[in-house]
């Protein structure tokens, strides 16, 4: 039985970006 | 309690454990096998439901995952998280984004785009005049006022932006003194071919927001110039590269490029070309993406033109991007598109490659819901016309509203067409809507017809979500 946690669970998560497939977008966001 | 239908799960057999993610609260673990196999037992967090009695370990790796988020109540829990996750994306008042075209026009005449310097196309494409340009600064300061938001992110975007230099500088220099009134920091972002990326240009903008500049390579410098040309046939290649060395430092640099199946091979090319620049180290973002030819080659236009949307028998568009520089929109592989699914893979071959040179780029999970999504993120037309995205420009029937305040039946009919929006509804349990939310949207309306019908890269998603977990490994 072992966990590993990478990253909890975020309440409210954001999305990371503006449109990543398809139009050319700057990084503006983080998730 | 059951497994959530967010759960993702890539096996790792080499190390018998899981990578587990869950694209509803994103969280991620690493399990051993026996833990992931805990989500598959019914009622997993009470032993009276399975007549087995968990123990104590087994107590504890059920609280984890429950904490995370990959077990809950019940289906219905599920949908109500959902449900209450895409209203708070809609609604979400700490950021107004604002992409502005300044102009349709383009110095490029690039070989898959219809659009830009070919015929008489930029005679007759929109341009913001400066007296547009004094109503949008108003509209949007009242934007400010009214929502007073925590971020606010400006970005140019075209046509070519920097062919419209006056309104660009501004609208900058007048929303950094309204950003400043408000209390709110103003982060500009300008979309750019980079021809006409100068130090001046750069100096001018960085102390009134800019923060970065985004610029397409699309291949070595052969492959690109052949791409990428000017209406003479010019290369461009050679003069970006001279620009980005001389504002490298200055602010951030993102480097996107569009490839398809002739194009692609010369990428890794670009990429060791890249790694060698004094400038690879101020490179924020990397991110290659493909050109989804519509599946109708009967159809297209032009010879040698790889048309972006689909054109009728006489070689006109049926619904027009009008200029907007939106590079790929066909749909994806939900129809079991091949020439999709090769460039997925591809897609997924230059990520790979682009980490292993070094290089930031998306992981290929993280993406939606995008814009077209969120209630405060406008796309602002050259002639104050408003819309969901840049995606619609072009098609003025698509307009949402006007920054004058004008109103009309046609764009108040599409104002509420955009707000009911929900394509993700017919995705069934997909894990993937929380990033997806039903696909690109301009995609479904030019390839499908319907706006609210989804378009599908699971299979893209599915191999960036493998990426992810061998990278997430070796990393920890």
């Amino acid at each position: 039985m072992k966990i590993t946690v990478i990253k909890k669970a975020v309440v409210n998560a954001k999305p990371s970006g503006y449109c990543p497939v398809y139009v050319d977008d700057f990084p503006a966001t983080k998730k | 309690m059951q497994a959530s239908m967010f759960n993702l799960r890539v096996p790792l057999p080499e190390r018998d454990e899981v990578f587990l993610m869950n694209t509803l609260t994103d969280a991620q673990l690493v399990v051993s096998s026996d833990v992931a196999s805990l989500l598959d037992r019914p009622g997993s967090t009470d032993s009276r439901d399975t007549g087995e009695a968990s123990t104590p370990e087994e107590l504890a790796a059920l609280a984890v995952l429950t904490e995370n988020g990959f077990l809950v109540q019940d289906r219905a829990a599920d949908r109500r998280r959902l449900d209450d996750y895409m209203t708070m994306v809609k609604t979400d008042t700490s950021e107004l984004n604002i992409t502005l075209l300044t102009t349709l026009q383009c110095n490029f005449a690039c070989d898959y785009c219809f659009q830009g310097d070919h015929g008489d196309y930029n005679k007759f494409a929109d341009k913001m005049s400066a007296a547009t340009a004094a109503k949008v600064g108003e509209w949007i300061e009242g934007e400010l006022e009214r929502l007073r938001p925590e971020k606010f992110l400006l970005t140019f975007f075209g046509g070519e932006p920097l062919l419209n230099l006056p309104v660009m500088y501004e609208l900058s220099e007048r929303l950094w003194r309204a950003s400043n009134r408000v209390g709110t920091p103003v982060s500009i972002s300008i979309i750019t071919n980079g021809l006409l990326l100068t130090e001046e240009v750069v100096d001018r903008m960085v102390p009134f927001g800019l923060r970065g500049v985004k610029i397409t390579l699309d291949g070595d410098r052969a492959t690109h110039d052949r791409m990428r040309p000017l209406r003479g046939g010019q290369g461009t290649f050679d003069r970006i590269i001279q620009n980005l060395r001389r504002v490298s430092g200055k602010c951030g640099i993102a480097i996107g490029g569009n490839f398809d199946e002739s194009s692609v091979d010369s990428y890794p090319a670009l990429l060791e070309f890249l790694r060698e620049q004094e400038f690879a180290e101020h490179l924020v973002k990397v991110n290659f993406k493909p050109i989804v030819r519509n599946p109708e080659p009967a159809a297209l236009g032009a010879k040698g033109i790889l048309s972006l949307t689909p054109v009728g028998a006489d070689g006109r568009p049926i619904k027009p991007l009008g200029g907007t520089c939106m590079t790929s929109v066909g749909d994806g592989g939900a129809t079991a598109c091949d020439t999709c699914h090769t460039l997925d893979d591809q897609m997924t071959f230059l990520r790979d490659e682009t980490r292993r040179h070094g290089f930031p780029t998306p992981d290929g999970v993280h993406n939606g819901p995008c814009h077209v999504h969120m209630a405060h993120a406008h796309t602002i037309g050259p002639d104050g016309s408003l819309y969901a995205c840049p995606g619609f420009t072009g098609e003025k029937s698509k307009s949402i509203g006007h920054i004058d305040g004008r109103l009309e039946q046609r764009r108040e009919e599409a104002r509420l067409e955009f707000d009911r929006l929900s394509p993700w509804t017919d995705c069934g349990d997909c894990a993937y809507i929380p990033v997806c939310a039903g696909g690109c949207v301009v995609a479904s309306h030019t390839t499908l017809g319907d706006m609210n019908v989804p378009t599908c890269h699971k299979r893209s998603f599915d191999s960036a979500l493998i990426s992810l977990a061998y990278e997430t490994v070796s990393a920890n």
